[in-house]
């Protein structure tokens, strides 16, 4: 028997007891996966997008599957902050893991009521969803340009002591740009990469299989995208970074970790095998024992460029 | 804590008919756990033999999937003392074709069973109307409605004669059955919903009360004549999904608000697939 492994990492001042944390949208608000899952047993739990007001989301169908992907076009569909707060946020504290909850909308008024009543909340981080690009508003129009994650950042960070992480759109110019008007305007983390704008086309039907027309890409087609994007972020900023994008394996996350992620998120992944979440941790556990690392926060960013 | 990821072994497979493929699964636990109704979602990423890695997916193997989507395939019949599941599904795309390659002994990964399946009735007869691949899910209802000692009437319906299935078996499990074809040659030229109005205006020993799956127009139709009688109905919906545990929210359901009345989206993998006829917003 080899000697344990340390999986615990830190995000800014968030002490988190591994690295894996459940993505937003791919574990809802925990009650679904909570009778399957043991949710203790995650880094976090990051909630799906909670915007002001209920939504309905976007006109099915919703889905696409691509090669070693899927493509969504949700729309941000749930109940609004006052349900979240009444019913969802307490379940979610009580699961024993750090709770994150990501935060969406249309307007910097709404991004700043949400931050504003989620400051006196138990929540342990915020991510601002400035990267969703399914809706007509908001989120991904802020995020795609520096001066536009830079405005919305500056409206809310006055607003919550909460760690403040922003979630980044890989659909910009230059996702160094956007981290570094996260992180000027005092952000705590950047959480990076959101879905990559795509289509898919029933070339039969002459239309997109979207209803949406659009959707966001995930899973491991975006792996290699993220992996870029991840260790521009992590050489063009001082704050902690999030990696996310197509990870399925303890060894994809390692990938991540050594491109400069503190900590990382695993979404898709867990649609087709729920055991995902938790698996992911279990072989990063595995990876470290094989490979001599005793200490998993040792990898963060010990990637060696050519 | 409730399991989800389940590996049963092909026990056969085959076609029952063109582009229509059978796999008999055991798989104990889901064949005693499984309801009229509910589905599961199947991996058609072929599975090692030598694996028994919960979920089936050898980590290293996992970012190759190919399809990487699970499919939803409704439970057909279940054979509770042979501890067996049966899906039968139209070989429609890349998924399903692997999946009916399949071959007695390989092992297949599976979450399941899923949903929210149909509820039997405490007494009379359960009419169950299915059109084209939507009768598939029937042939288990009748099976536990008949063994629950309520009658149970089959009307299915075909594009042809050719491409009707599983006559016997929803023989076996029916007191009456009455199978419709749009090209004739079977007991009933026309669709499944009119061969039903007319088994309806016959009679049926009472309270009647109805399930149907297939086309939206057929189960429209079903869910109008029901309605415009009094009759309990349920309908099976069917949409594209991904993870078919409730957690995406993909595969959105216009349904009316019981208290509102209101047309709001459900999630069919967990509020349905089947829901009351009578609240679903047809399109």
């Amino acid at each position: 028997m080899s000697a344990p492994v340390d999986l615990s990492v830190r995000v800014g001042t968030l002490s988190l007891k591994n690295p894996v944390i459940a993505a937003s949208g791919t574990t809802g608000f925990g009650r679904e996966m909570a009778d399957v899952l043991d949710l203790s047993r995650l880094g976090a739990i990051c909630s799906k997008g909670v915007t002001l007001e209920p939504r309905r989301g976007n006109l099915p169908p919703r889905v696409a599957e691509t090669a070693s992907g899927m493509l969504n076009a949700v729309g941000l569909q749930n109940p609004g902050l006052d349900r979240f707060l009444e019913e969802d946020l307490p379940f979610l504290l009580g699961r024993g893991t750090a709770v994150v909850v990501n935060v969406a909308g249309n307007t910097a008024e709404d991004y700043q009521e949400l931050c504003r009543r989620l400051d006196a909340t138990g929540c342990d981080a915020i991510e601002l969803n400035l990267s969703c690009p399914n809706v007509k508003e908001g989120c991904m129009a802020f995020g795609s340009t520096p001066a536009g994650v830079r405005a919305l950042v500056r409206a809310v960070r006055p607003l919550t002591r909460k760690p403040l992480w922003v979630k980044l759109t890989p659909n910009t110019g230059s996702v160094a740009e956007t981290a570094r008007a996260a992180e000027a305007e005092g952000a705590d983390a950047v959480s990076l990469v959101n879905t990559l704008l795509g289509m898919a086309v029933d070339a039969r039907t002459r239309r997109p299989v979207l209803r949406n027309n659009t959707g966001g890409l995930s899973g491991p087609a975006i792996k290699p995208v993220a992996l870029r994007m991840v260790h521009e972020a992590f050489q063009a900023v001082g704050i902690p970074v999030v990696g996310m994008g197509g990870i399925m394996t303890g060894e994809d996350a390692a990938e991540f970790l050594l491109c400069g992620a503190s900590a990382v998120q695993v979404g898709t992944a867990g649609l087709v095998r729920p055991s995902a979440f938790v698996s992911v941790a279990d072989e990063l556990a595995d990876f470290a024992r094989e490979t001599g690392c005793s200490r998993i926060a040792d990898l963060v960013g010990a990637l060696r460029p050519w | 804590m409730r399991t989800l990821e389940r590996i049963g072994t092909v026990v056969s497979s085959g076609f029952i008919a063109p582009e229509q493929a059978r796999l008999v699964v055991h798989a104990p636990d889901a064949a005693a756990e499984v309801r009229p109704g509910q589905f599961a979602m199947l991996d058609c990423t072929p599975l090692p033999a030598s694996s028994d890695a919960a979920g089936g997916i050898l980590p290293k193997d996992a970012a190759q999937r190919a399809p990487f989507l699970r499919r939803p395939i409704s439970f057909c019949d279940a054979d509770r003392v042979a501890g067996t599941v049966t899906f039968v599904f139209r070989t429609s795309g890349t998924g399903t074709r692997a999946l009916s390659r399949l071959r007695a002994g390989d092992r297949l990964s599976f979450l399941g069973p899923l949903g929210h399946g149909f509820a039997l009735p405490e007494t009379g007869t359960l009419v169950a109307v299915g059109g084209g691949i939507g009768v598939y899910p029937l042939l288990l209802l009748l099976r536990d409605a008949r063994a629950k000692g309520l009658g149970t009437v089959a009307a299915c319906g075909y594009r042809s004669p050719a491409l009707a299935f599983l006559l016997d078996d929803f023989r076996d499990v029916s007191d009456a059955t009455c199978f419709a074809s749009d090209t004739g040659g079977l007991d009933f030229a026309g669709h499944a919903a009119d061969a039903f109005a007319d088994l309806l205006s016959r009679g049926l020993p009472g309270p009647v009360s109805v399930a149907t799956c297939g086309p939206a127009p057929m189960m429209r139709a079903v869910a109008a004549r029901c309605a415009s009688s009094g009759i309990p109905c349920q309908a099976s919906l069917e949409e594209r999904m991904a993870c078919g545990t409730g957690i995406c929210l993909v595969c959105a359901c216009k349904v009316k608000a019981a208290a509102s009345g209101e047309a709001e989206y459900k999630r069919c993998c967990t509020e349905g697939p089947v829901f009351d006829a009578q609240e679903v917003a047809w399109e």
